[in-house]
């Protein structure tokens, strides 16, 4: 596990200043980072990387500062603070596993959290945001990049035909 | 430069164009006035060659462009890769006694540049709407008028088609059709063998599907099947004003394109009797100027041609040039796209399509074609596609997950369709200008009093349930019916205002397109419709515009002007 966030704070470090993890400080208070209208720790931060990771595991720092990026652009204030509220849950679900972040978890309890996050649906509206949203940009920061459309599923820019009916 | 030209064309749209181009190549030195800003083809398409990556939000709106942008940001063309070419709400106000989304396109080409280009003719059964029915006022023309010009523009247009011998929906002389796909093919055999009437077909559009020698002399090429019209289109493989008709004009030397230019008003000249010029801000120094032709066409987009002409103002035309009957701005209508039906077909998963088309499947008008048959008037066509989304990834993450985005699992197929309704102008929905809000130049601002009724509810119903029993008869299951209750205006399609008709007490327009009182100002946009019938109307406004141009023409040249 260690070697995960040591990776995970490098990446972070490595492309935005910003992200130095002050998570192993507990004596003071801790820096916040302003993201959109809402406001993480950094250690928030790192640990909603490892998250995302867990779901797409090609999740890198170009693809999460992408994420970060559409989150504080493109959801209202108002989804920003259900995004905020739904990872408080998320964090105080995890924190019933006595450790402190998800990336402390062993693996298979990592799985088996995320499997019940898969499930949860209306009972937790906050936390189903939280989620879901996470994991749809998540998806959508793999899907959308540029490795991704051009060495896994290239986009062909100018195809040139059409074709209607050809076999799977 | 000088003041004076031959003639003089407001606006450079989808009919603007046309009318540049046809007064060039026939000899006229003309002067087109177009109020935004300069879009040459090829040149300013900034977005063009973008890949998806290259977008901040991968073609999302920001949240903060959403809520300063609630009209525009309605429109499905508004993304991150075309936003630059729509009119944002704060930057032109208009006053809504009615909610209205007026989706507008301020520069060079207007809206022909992310227009959906979807190119189907009227056929005498829509000309005859009015007149069969009993609302609005007779047209003053017919197919036969207009079919020979529907044939000229096609030609140098360019659009693909299938001949499919329908009177309701008649053919041209088309370039070769882009392929249905199997369940669209599929869905055409079935409603052939349960209905006589009714018919799929390959939705004309105006692509360049194999290009012919005057596209070539156009500077176009063959259409790549890229799906990225709305950013403008490096090969010219969609027509525009941009990549077509203002080129073509240019290139005869006789065109004068006057961006920034805010047409205020027409000048009158109470004793010729006829209208003598322009009067115009410029948009960016505020500069008021007068241009003067013997000619002048108004193709400014059909609800900016009812503003320039109420705005028009003189002891004799006291309510707006040509406004003897007190009729401008009323008799506005659109066309009803709120209704949709969507399902499943879960036969041919070993089928699927490959790439991307610039159109679908189109199910022309059915409903009182011959003769009345409902409880209300006239009818509605409708879009119809199908196609294979991916299987959802739900309960799946982590490696499992990536291999499933890696290589997607084709779902069942998903049917669609739209409709597209006719509405009935009335005089209750109308445009006029306010008594004292005024825009930046001040000129009146617009306000739009414009909505549904019950005709068109009734429509709405009918089209839910036809499409609900011709999707079922095909096999399709799941089927769910849609209302989106959109604003009338985000249909793009606003028409009227300015009718054509045959009675200088009841219309606006005679069958020339000139106002019956001032005859040497046309009026070829959106604002001369006396009805909307349900086809896509940019078609019928470029045949409009050619054929009222060559009238133009040569009664100048009879000294009739």
């Amino acid at each position: 596990m260690l070697k995960r966030r040591q990776l995970i704070k490098t990446l972070a470090a490595g492309t935005a200043g910003i992200w130095v993890s002050s998570h192993f400080i507990s004596c003071q208070p801790e820096p916040k980072v302003k993201w959109g209208s809402t406001e993480y720790t950094q250690a928030e931060m790192d640990n909603m990387f490892a998250i995302s990771k867990s779901i797409i595991p090609a999740m890198d720092t170009e693809k999460f500062k992408w994420l970060t990026t559409y989150i504080s652009d493109c959801f209202s204030p108002e989804k920003q603070q259900q995004f905020r509220e739904g990872y408080n849950q998320f964090q105080k679900a995890i924190m019933k596993g006595n450790v402190k972040v998800f990336s402390d978890l062993p693996v298979e309890q990592q799985i088996g959290f995320l499997q019940l996050m898969e499930k949860e649906n209306q009972s937790n509206p906050s936390l189903s945001f939280f989620y879901q949203s996470l994991k749809g940009l998540s998806i959508r920061s793999y899907t959308g990049s540029k490795i991704f459309l051009t060495q896994v599923r290239p986009y062909v820019h100018v195809p040139g035909r059409y074709q209607g009916c050809v076999p799977v | 430069m000088s003041n004076k030209f031959d003639a003089i064309v407001i606006g450079s749209g989808m009919s603007g164009g046309w009318a540049a181009k046809e007064f060039c190549e026939k000899g006229l030195n003309t002067l087109v006035l177009e109020r935004g800003r300069k879009v040459e083809h090829l040149k300013d398409y900034p977005t063009t060659n973008k890949m998806p990556w290259e977008f901040d939000h991968y073609g999302d709106l920001p949240h903060s462009v959403r809520e300063e942008n609630p009209i525009i940001s309605k429109c499905y063309a508004f993304k991150e890769d075309a936003m630059h070419f729509f009119v944002k709400d704060k930057e032109h106000p208009y006053v809504q006694e009615k909610p209205f989304d007026w989706i507008r396109g301020y520069q060079t080409g207007g809206r022909s540049l992310m227009w959906a280009r979807q190119t189907q003719r009227w056929s005498q059964y829509d000309f005859d709407g009015p007149a069969r029915d009993g609302f609005a006022v007779p047209w003053p023309i017919g197919y036969k008028d207009i079919a020979p010009w529907y044939d000229y523009v096609e030609a140098f247009v360019g659009i693909s088609g299938n001949r499919d011998g329908l009177d309701i929906l008649p053919d041209g002389d088309f370039l070769p059709p882009i392929e249905l796909n199997c369940v669209e093919t599929y869905f055409q055999q079935q409603v052939k063998k349960q209905y006589t009437d009714r018919h799929i077909i390959y939705a004309r559009c105006a692509h360049l599907t194999e290009p012919r020698p005057i596209h070539l002399q156009q500077g176009r090429a063959q259409c790549q099947n890229r799906n990225l019209c709305q950013r403008g289109c490096p090969f010219g493989g969609y027509f525009s004003s941009n990549s077509v008709t203002i080129p073509w004009a240019a290139k005869t030397g006789n065109l004068t394109l006057q961006n920034h230019a805010v047409v205020h008003s027409i000048m009158y000249d109470e004793q010729k009797g006829k209208a003598t010029g322009v009067r115009v801000i410029d948009a960016e120094t505020q500069k008021a100027t007068e241009y003067f032709a013997p000619v002048i066409f108004i193709c400014a987009g059909a609800l900016n041609t009812n503003l320039i002409l109420l705005n028009s103002t003189s002891n004799r035309f006291p309510n707006g040039l040509g406004n003897d009957n007190g009729l401008l701005g009323k008799y506005i209508a659109f066309h009803n796209y709120r209704a949709q039906v969507n399902g499943e077909f879960h036969q041919m998963a070993d089928k699927n399509e490959k790439g991307r088309r610039p159109t679908s499947a189109y199910i022309p008008r059915f409903r009182n074609v011959k003769k009345q048959e409902t409880d209300f008037l006239r009818g509605y066509a409708a879009g119809f596609d199908a196609y294979r989304p991916s299987l959802p990834v739900e309960g799946l993450f982590g490696q499992a997950l990536v291999e499933k985005l890696n290589q997607p699992e084709p779902g069942p197929w998903m049917v669609g369709s739209h409709m597209m309704g006719e509405t009935i102008p009335k005089d209750t929905n109308q445009v006029y200008l306010h008594a004292s809000l005024k825009d930046a130049w001040d000129i009146p601002q617009m306000v739009t009093d414009i909505a549904y009724d019950d005709n068109d509810e009734k429509m709405i119903a009918d089209y839910q349930a036809q499409l609900s029993e011709m999707f079922e008869k095909a096999g399709f299951t799941n089927i769910k019916v849609n209302d989106d209750k959109r604003l009338p205006g985000l249909d793009i399609h606003e028409m009227g205002g300015v009718r054509m008709g045959t009675d200088p007490k009841t219309s606006l327009l005679n069958g020339n397109h000139q106002l019956h009182s001032c005859p040497n100002v046309f009026v070829t946009d959106g604002a001369c419709m006396t009805s909307t019938s349900t086809q896509n109307p940019s078609l019928t406004y470029m045949a409009f515009t050619a054929r009222a141009a060559d009238y133009a023409v040569k009664a100048m040249k009879k000294m009739e002007l």
